[in-house]
């Protein structure tokens, strides 16, 4: 089964991912057991979803229909603060280079599967995946 | 403690299978085809074969315990080892292993895919639990999604351009012309490969592996035995395996060739400049580079210059790279994508490479392998050295 758990979208778009209840480390990807001190007490909290973008790209192959556009879909891997690096869609935030600072916020895609999105660090909407699938 | 040499281990039989883009046959025909092979080049009836490693990412929901019964086979030794390119070379090191201690006398070591889209979209969606929740979902990328940001990333760390991954490339690409299992031999330009259409930029058309089926396999016996049998052979002079090295590093630039290169050249007795040949796992031009300078035959971010360059080694010749074409004109058979450098360089340095032979008696052979997220965590190399007759 693909897709990240629906425990990362929290309540009002908050990211929240697994922090360590032994250790307080912050894991991602989404696992079953703490990747420093190997405890299983996993919590998903609401955490601080800013970083910076450590390189981007546009898709110009997928394997799934979805993500097929002429102009290639963007992506982003972006280390957060918290010192995990996620990859996200970066269509809302699509002229960031390294080095920028953005938030990362989960949504929900056309798909229903729960997703990451880099939003430029001012951004003030309230859903990002309305915004990625229509972008202005 | 030092770790023992693997001496006294005879690495022989190189096997290719001709590359087919897609398949109807399963996985087990590849691989059966690559057992056939090893019987034929080696001589030796199937009831000599005791040992079996099998590398392969189409096999399931089968196992290397199924195909013993498939096949027919009675073996003592088994392994099924998922960690992709960096496969070939971890088969060979557990197969002298097991030879060096008498548990098997001889091991068939063999990398066999099947392909199809279909098989290829299912291995990509489920190929770990780490990439089906956090790399699927943005954008069902494949490994392009993260080696496009790993190439980017290095083209922002050392300034590399383009053209210095084209011209990786377009040698292998003339590799490839006398290479008869590969699957792309149309001569390719560094202006035709620049104007690739665009996979997911910095990566472009001919920076991409091309997906296929075939197999590839060695035979891993005692030297004394080999030589009875009359069958030429490299040995093992060194070789070295690890798992998760920098993965502190926030981006992949550089990997585990970097943490055992010194150990590595220890055991063989010869550095990087004493090498004829050099088999780098290519599945895009960024990780080659990365492998050349983590074992040591250039600076950190000096690949690309270097390898534009005189490339000499010790001999006074240019240090040849990827002499079949490597992934990028060969294509890549799943699992047994590292299988393919290692078992060409075994073919040059056991001097069995026919009319396609060069000048090689000492190559290294480089592995790497599964992108569990966003890196890949098997690294593996190995130094092999013709053998005496």
């Amino acid at each position: 089964m693909s897709g990240l758990p629906e425990a990362v979208l929290g309540p009002d778009g908050a990211l929240c991912l697994q922090r360590c209840a032994a250790c307080g480390s912050v894991a991602y990807p989404p696992r079953a057991v703490c990747g420093e001190c190997l405890s299983g007490a996993l919590h998903w909290k609401a955490v601080d979803g800013s970083g910076h973008v450590v390189a981007t790209t546009r898709l110009f192959a997928s394997l799934s229909q979805s993500f097929r556009t002429a102009h290639g879909w963007p992506l982003a891997s972006v280390r957060l603060t918290l010192q995990v690096t996620v990859l996200a869609h970066n269509g809302l935030n699509p002229r960031a280079k390294a080095g920028d600072k953005v938030r990362v916020r989960p949504a929900r895609d056309a798909r229903g599967q729960v997703c990451l999105v880099a939003l430029p660090p001012r951004w003030a909407g309230t859903d990002p995946w309305d915004r990625l699938a229509a972008p202005a | 403690m030092k770790r023992k040499p693997f001496k006294g281990v005879a690495v022989c039989a190189p096997v290719s299978c001709a590359y087919v883009r897609h398949a109807a046959e399963p996985a087990a025909y590849f691989i059966g085809q690559a057992l056939r092979g090893l019987l034929q080049a080696s001589g030796l009836e199937k009831s000599a074969i005791d040992g079996l490693s099998v590398t392969s990412m189409t096999l399931a929901p089968d196992t290397v315990a199924g195909l013993v019964e498939h096949f027919g086979m009675r073996a003592r030794w088994l392994a099924h080892l998922p960690f992709g390119g960096a496969s070939a070379v971890v088969g060979a090191i557990q197969a002298a292993r097991a030879v060096q201690a008498g548990d098997a006398d001889i091991v068939a070591v063999i990398g066999g895919e099947t392909n199809s889209p279909e098989t290829f979209a299912r291995a990509v969606e489920s190929f770990s639990g780490f990439s089906a929740m956090a790399v699927w979902p943005h954008g069902a990328p494949g490994p392009n999604g993260p080696y496009a940001l790993i190439t980017q990333a290095y083209m922002d760390a050392y300034g590399a351009t383009r053209s210095d991954f084209g011209r990786l490339a377009v040698e292998q690409r003339g590799h490839a012309q006398g290479y008869d299992h590969a699957m792309l031999r149309t001569p390719l330009s560094l202006e035709h490969y620049l104007a690739a259409r665009p996979i997911a930029p910095p990566i472009h058309l001919y920076d991409c592996v091309l997906p296929c089926a075939g197999a590839e396999g060695f035979l891993v016996m005692r030297a004394a035995r080999a030589r009875r049998l009359g069958l030429p052979y490299a040995e093992l002079a060194g070789a070295e395996q690890n798992f998760n090295a920098f993965a502190e590093d926030v981006v992949q630039l550089r990997g585990g060739w970097a943490e055992f290169a010194d150990t590595l050249y220890a055991m063989a007795g010869a550095g990087p400049e004493a090498m004829d040949a050099l088999y780098t796992y290519d599945d895009y031009p960024v990780m080659s580079f990365i492998q050349m300078e983590d074992l040591g035959f250039c600076e950190k971010g000096g690949a690309g210059a270097w390898f534009a360059g005189a490339r000499l080694t010790a001999a006074g010749r240019r240090l040849l790279h990827n002499t079949s074409g490597g992934q990028l004109s060969a294509g890549q058979a799943g699992f047994a994508g590292g299988h393919l450098g290692f078992v060409e360089a075994l073919r040059q340095a056991a001097g069995v490479a026919g009319p396609r032979q060069l000048p090689i008696e000492r190559a290294l052979v480089s592995g790497y392998g599964m992108v569990n997220y966003d890196r890949g965590v098997a690294a593996s190399a190995a130094i092999l050295t013709r053998g005496a007759s």
